[in-house]
């Protein structure tokens, strides 16, 4: 099998939720050797990196309620029952659109696993807020773990409750 | 009969950036319409100012991640017109085919993605590709296809790196051109034929307001990247002149500009192009029209989609023949060395004080970039007019005109209507945002 593709998306715009976009940079500085792409805010595109390639770790915020900095893995299907943007537009399509789009097609893109880390401050401006910049060599590690096939470590990572969407 | 109606659209879905609808009746009698336009303003053209003329393209083509090949283009023409240079027969070929690579995806995923939803009673695309999988696959195949375009020939999708002033770096190779003629050529046989079956069956909304509809034209072909700045109202505008034709004007309601003929509203877009340019469509994309119904000219801007489904045909026939063009040719080594920062002290095209303007048709209509330079090639001001920003004041005109003959419906049914009006237009309110400043009162 050959080596995952590691996927950092998000808006470094926004503050935490280029959380994944600053991991992969980590990833590359470090000189890991994987197949690393900053996916940035990339959309419908995300569809045909799943549909062609044996293995994607995507690294991407994910709004899950918890502490900031919380790391959680998910399998795609598992994010399927959060809703959509309601405003729906090619500039809006983002991770969740393009898994939603796959299902209804049914390429149940298994081969995509999602590390999810809790933002803590989603607001215009540069840089991670402290509690998820601490946590970057933690990602980081499980990033490389799911790269290395240690598919129980990430998988294991516990979570007390199943994956809910906070009250807006 | 007299009739309030009180329409608050909030955040219209399926349009890229956000805008709201407002429209008040009171008694019958229409007393406001807006199309708000809500979104942050983007302060590209005061981001440009002092940089190094190179750059421009790379800074402007992230105004949008739909027409990034356009305001590449855009800019590349304002550029090259300030500083007098004329690319090369190759370097125009590749750069049609690129863009006509754009409009073919921006059209697809508008008709099929934000469009279509309307006529199957679908919220989203989401739904639309569980009830209907195979028209959803259809339209990814034929972005995909466009997308190949664009990553061999401008190096990567969807912003361009290979693009620069006066060429190409990297000139594709002859494997990758047969490659994708091989793909349009499978495209216009299987994905075309049974688009047009499916947008000929669907019933769009009549209504008609005849306004100016403004597009590029040229003598020889379909207009996209070259031409001349043409009214059907007021006739022919060199495109150094556009502030003639184009004013822009800052409205409380939005921070968008509005851009205004010296006389009234304007169109921009798939259908102004097509009511001037019909005739010089290749063919299938003529007998598409013909199965369509779309006959120029057509004053009804719901038929802005079916347009756009028309010159996506066309554009498959225009690469096909731009990239048979260049095969026959035979590929010429002009790759030049990249003009960024990095490569500011090498060559360079030759840099001198100058003014220019670019205008090149971009899939939501005309796009204008315009530049003026320092000694240095410094940036000393930039104006870019966004399609969008000329189309807001004719929509809110056909708002205008439309409201008082669909008063009897229900307010759903009015509120869908004004929906897909502005949907129609394919507004990119993202990238039309860009007032630098404006007081609210």
């Amino acid at each position: 099998m050959t080596r995952p593709l590691v996927l950092g998306l998000g808006n470094i715009l926004f503050r935490d939720d280029g959380v994944g976009v600053r991991a992969v940079e980590r990833l590359r500085q470090d000189g890991y050797e994987a197949e690393i792409i900053n996916g940035a805010t990339l959309g419908l595109s995300l569809f045909d990196i799943f549909k062609n390639n044996e293995k994607v770790i995507v690294v991407d915020a994910v709004n899950m309620g918890r502490d900031p900095g919380t790391i959680a893995c998910f399998k795609a299907e598992e994010l399927l029952s959060l809703p959509e943007n309601r405003n729906f537009s090619l500039h809006e399509i983002g991770l969740l659109e393009v898994l939603k789009i796959g299902f209804a097609l049914e390429e149940n893109f298994s081969n995509v696993i999602i590390i999810g880390i809790q933002p803590g401050i989603i607001e215009q401006g540069e840089g991670l807020s402290p509690e998820v910049e601490d946590k970057l060599p933690e990602i980081i590690e499980v990033v490389k773990k799911e790269v290395n096939q240690d598919a129980s470590y990430a998988r294991n990572i516990k979570r007390d409750e199943p994956v809910r969407v906070p009250e807006a | 009969m007299p009739k309030d109606i009180d329409i608050n659209v909030h955040h219209v879905a399926r349009v890229e950036g956000h805008g709201n609808i407002v429209i008040d009746v009171k008694n019958g009698e229409l007393k406001k319409v807006e199309l708000q336009i809500v979104e942050a303003p983007r302060f590209f053209e005061a981001m440009l100012k002092g940089r190094r003329f190179p750059e421009a393209p790379q800074i402007t083509s992230r105004i949008c991640g739909i027409c990034a090949v356009g305001h590449t283009s855009a800019s590349l023409r304002g550029l090259e017109d300030a500083l007098g240079i004329e690319p090369s027969e190759q370097t125009v070929l590749l750069r049609k085919a690129v863009l006509e690579a754009e409009f073919l995806q921006s059209h697809v995923l508008h008709y099929y993605f934000l469009i279509a939803p309307d006529f199957f009673n679908a919220s989203s695309v989401i739904p639309l590709a569980a009830s209907h999988p195979d028209v959803i696959k259809r339209a990814l195949r034929m972005k995909k296809l466009a997308d190949d375009v664009i990553t061999v020939i401008a190096g990567r999708h969807p912003h361009p790196i290979s693009m620069v002033v006066d060429g190409f770096t990297r000139i594709p190779a002859e494997s990758e051109l047969r490659d994708l003629l091989a793909k349009l050529k499978e495209s216009l046989i299987k994905d075309i034929p049974p688009t047009l079956d499916l947008f000929a069956s669907l019933k769009f909304p009549s209504f008609e307001r005849k306004t100016d509809y403004v597009s590029l034209k040229h003598p020889e072909e379909y207009a996209y990247y070259d031409g001349i700045i043409y009214s059907s109202e007021t006739g022919e505008t060199k495109h150094r002149d556009y502030k003639n034709k184009v004013k822009e004007e800052v409205v409380l309601h939005s921070t968008a500009k509005h851009a205004k003929g010296p006389f009234k509203p304007y169109m921009v877009g798939a259908l102004s192009r097509f009511n001037n340019n019909a005739e010089l469509l290749m063919p299938v994309a003529k007998k598409a029209a013909k199965k369509l119904g779309l006959l120029a000219p057509n004053y009804n801007p719901y038929m802005i989609s079916v347009a756009q489904i028309v010159e996506s045909v066309h554009n498959i026939e225009r690469m096909i023949y731009l990239v048979e063009e260049l095969l026959r040719k035979g590929l010429k080594d002009e790759a030049i060395e990249r003009q960024t920062i990095a490569g500011w002290s090498a060559k360079l095209p030759q840099i001198k004080k100058g003014w220019g303007v670019g205008a090149v048709e971009v899939p939501r209509g005309l796009l204008f970039h315009e530049y003026r330079l320092d000694d240095d090639g410094l940036i000393m001001g930039a104006n870019c007019v966004i399609p969008t920003g000329q189309n807001l004041a004719n929509i809110e005109d056909d708002m205008r005109a439309l409201v008082p003959t669909i008063l009897d419906k229900p307010k759903e049914e009015i509120t869908l209507l004004l929906e897909m009006l502005v949907r129609a237009y394919d507004p990119c309110i993202s990238c039309s945002v860009h007032m630098l400043k404006v007081d609210f009162v």
